[in-house]
């Protein structure tokens, strides 16, 4: 199963969880993207994403079959909100289910950091202190350039 | 404009006098902080711009909030693209500011 799909509700982890399941896999790795209540020196109130939806689930696939291609895993799924969150709430969640635990990390780092560099997705950030302002992400997708909070299971 | 002339472009210009390329009529859409630089999300454009690229030069002239289209993206009708691509009459070129998912 390969799924990517753009969510204006919020993300449940463990339903989604629950969809990797399957007997050939001997691993799943999970990565979820929580909104912070601080970006570069400022503190956060909540986020806004916006997201062009037809091109956004396009690419999503593309790059969840790119992976697939590069590292085989049983099952991958990537779901990216939109719409306003608050403090704490799930952005965006990456699962991976394989056979063993070394593809199902590779694959979903690769996709979490594409996905970032690649889908028509953009974030406003609402500041405590009243302001707004639309983040330029370029280097999100780069390796250990913005730790998220996340976990794993394997 | 027609599909034909837009084909031979490059061939035509001793016929058309003063216009060294044929205009092509675009839809234009803008996201997020393009959005709120121009003031709408789409536009209607006449333009003979030979690629995505120029095209954007040609509009950051009377907007000049688009800019940095080295880290920002462009898709014709639906598909991404490269800045190079050709525009064809019709189509509706999607101007993409540097993306912040996740």
């Amino acid at each position: 199963m390969k799924q990517f799909l753009v969510s204006p509700k919020a993300i449940d982890s463990d339903r989604l969880r629950e969809q990797l399941e399957n007997p050939q896999s001997g691993a799943s790795v999970v990565f979820e993207g929580w909104v912070r209540n601080h970006h570069e020196g400022r503190q956060v109130l909540r986020l806004e994403y916006e997201v062009y939806a037809p091109l956004a689930e396009k690419e999503g696939l593309k790059i969840i079959a790119e992976a697939a291609g590069l590292f085989p895993f049983e099952n991958a799924m990537c779901i990216h909100r939109s719409g306003l969150l608050e403090i704490g709430e799930c952005a965006v969640w990456v699962g991976v289910s394989s056979r063993h635990r070394d593809e199902a990390f590779k694959a979903c780092r690769y996709i979490i950091d594409q996905a970032k560099q690649r889908l028509p997705i953009w974030k406003k950030e609402y500041y405590t202190s009243g302001e707004a302002e639309w983040v330029n992400c370029q280097h999100c997708g780069e390796h250990g350039a913005e730790p998220v909070p996340g976990r794993s299971h394997a | 404009m027609a599909g034909t002339q837009q084909k031979s472009r490059s061939k035509c210009t001793a016929w058309v006098g003063n216009t060294s390329k044929n205009l092509v009529n675009l839809k234009i859409r803008y996201f997020a902080i393009f959005r709120e630089a121009v003031g709408t999300d789409s536009e209607a454009v006449s333009s003979n711009a030979d690629s995505a690229r120029e095209l954007f030069a040609e509009l950051s002239l009377k907007n000049p909030g688009l800019k940095n289209y080295q880290a920002a993206l462009v898709a014709i009708n639906n598909e991404m693209a490269d800045w190079d691509s050709p525009l064809a009459d019709g189509d509706e070129v999607l101007f993409f500011p540097p993306v912040a998912g996740g």
